[in-house]
This record gives C-alpha cells, structure tokens and sequence, in this order.
C-alpha cells in the first residue's frame, strides 16, 4: 500500500462528511441529493478499508458494524417520508410544506420533507455500500463471517 | 462538443473492450466497469443539449434534458451492482481454482472434467460387468 493512501485515508472522511452535508443543503436549489452525498462518503470509507484493512477500519470507527441497522433504518426513514403523501390524500413524494407555503427556516436553512428524504437515501446508500465492501474485504482477507 | 463526447465514449469503450479480453480475471471487470463507465457517457451525451439544471424555477435560456441524466444515474447504479457481483464471483474462482488466469482456470476445468469422464467410464464398465 503506498505511503500517501495511508496518510490520506484516514484523514479523508472529515471533509468528506462536510461535503456531503453540502451537496444535501445545496440540493434544494442546485444539482445535488442524497444518492451522491452518500457515494461520496463512501468513498471516503471504502479508502479507509483500503488502507487499514477491515479488522482495523471497524475498530476505529465501530459504528460500522452497524451498518445493516443503518441501512435498514435509511430505508425506513425514506419511504416512510416518500410514502405519507398518499396517506393524507396527495400523491406519492409529495414535500411538506408545499409549494409556495411558508416554511420553518433554521438560520438560512429551510425545514422541507424532502430533506429527511435524501437524509435516509443518505444513510442508505452509505451504509449498504459499506456492507457491500466489509463483504468483500472479509472473502478477500479471510476471517470470521 | 458532441464530437468530444463521441471521441471519450469511444476511447473508453476501447479501453474496456481490450482490457475484458486480457487473460487476468481481474483485468476483464476493469474492463466491464470502464464500459459501463463508456454507457454512462453516451446517454448524457444523447441528450444532445447543454444548460442549467432542470430544477423549478427554471432558468432563463437553455436547460438540459433530466431524462438522459435520470438514464446515467440509473446507469451508475447498475454498475455498482454489476460491479460488485462480478468481483464476487472473481473471488470464489480465485477461492476454488487459487487462480486469477483464465488460462489456469480453463487447464484446471479441463482436468476436472477428464477425472469426471474416468470416474463415469468406470462406472459404466462396472454396469456392464454387472449386467453380463
């Protein structure tokens, strides 16, 4: 493994963590979502387990393990925001507040269903793809399945 | 533009092409995510229009068409899946055959089959031993 991965790798997932909160914010009235947001940081993983190996990358940051949790929640968290519009009578994927209704803003930050959306896209893309590498890193390494 | 776009699908296209028809496992899936990479670029480039981001309000002057773009991300998507069950499958051939060489792979298959065909011929003489 090359010196300047291991140096990079661990170092990475900070900034990758903020640029994907960017893209999440940005998404509302630029390119961005949680589907890229989410690649991203796991990216940022995948080097992490590139570099230090599984065993290693899971101890540093246990809430790894968790990942299949994460992603199952992600998923939840997803349709049950995708799907309450037709619950009360409106289509699928419709946002609250609607068009053109006030909207509770934090700061410049607005507060719309469709950002706890992509955050559950987020986690669920992040963490199946962790899955998806722990995985292979584990039938590539050996170890206990 | 378009002719940029053709000229980058095409090279990785090639690239893909050549690297699927190495003889190393590993080589053949680089080169299946190099053309799906090549597929990606193709639907964004058909769709033949560059501007702003389809997004409500729209912007004044061009836009670009979402549908092409809803295609590439479908597209990247099914690359990773595609991706991932091919490097699954490399390493149960490497886990069984302790080989990455499609040539070894193919000695390794043909040698399996020559034990298979001696054991089912023995088999066979046996029967008719049997039934005489």
């Amino acid at each position: 493994m090359s010196s300047i991965i291991g140096v990079v790798a661990p170092r990475l997932l900070g900034p990758a963590l903020i640029l994907a909160a960017a893209i999440i914010v940005k998404g509302y009235a630029d390119v961005g979502d949680g589907f890229s947001a989410g690649v991203i940081v796991a990216t940022a993983l995948a080097l992490r387990y590139v570099s230090l190996g599984w065993e290693l990358a899971e101890r540093s940051l246990p809430v790894l393990r968790r990942a299949p949790q994460v992603a199952t929640a992600g998923l939840l968290i997803a349709l049950a925001t995708g799907f309450a519009g037709p619950l009360v009578g409106d289509p699928p994927f419709t946002h609250y507040p609607r068009a053109g209704e006030s909207v509770i803003h934090i700061g410049t930050l607005e507060l719309i269903t469709a950002v706890v959306f992509d955050l559950g896209l987020f986690l669920f893309v992040t963490a199946a793809f962790v899955v998806l590498i722990h995985h292979l890193a584990r039938l590539a390494q050996g170890g206990p399945r | 533009m378009t002719l940029i776009y053709a000229l980058a699908a095409g090279a990785l296209f090639g690239i893909g092409a050549y690297l699927v028809m190495r003889r190393d496992l590993l080589r053949v899936v680089l080169g299946v995510v190099v053309i799906s990479q090549a597929a990606t670029l193709t639907l964004m480039a058909s769709a033949l229009g560059f501007g702003a981001a389809p997004i409500y309000p729209l912007p004044s002057g061009a836009i670009s068409d979402p549908l092409s773009q809803a295609m590439a991300l479908t597209s990247v998507v099914i690359g990773l899946a595609t991706t991932a069950l091919l490097l699954v499958l490399v390493l149960r051939v490497v886990d069984v055959f302790r080989s990455q060489g499609l040539d070894e792979v193919a000695e390794d298959e043909v040698a399996q089959e020559a034990t298979l065909d001696a054991e089912h011929a023995l088999g066979h003489e046996d029967e008719e031993a049997a039934a005489r």
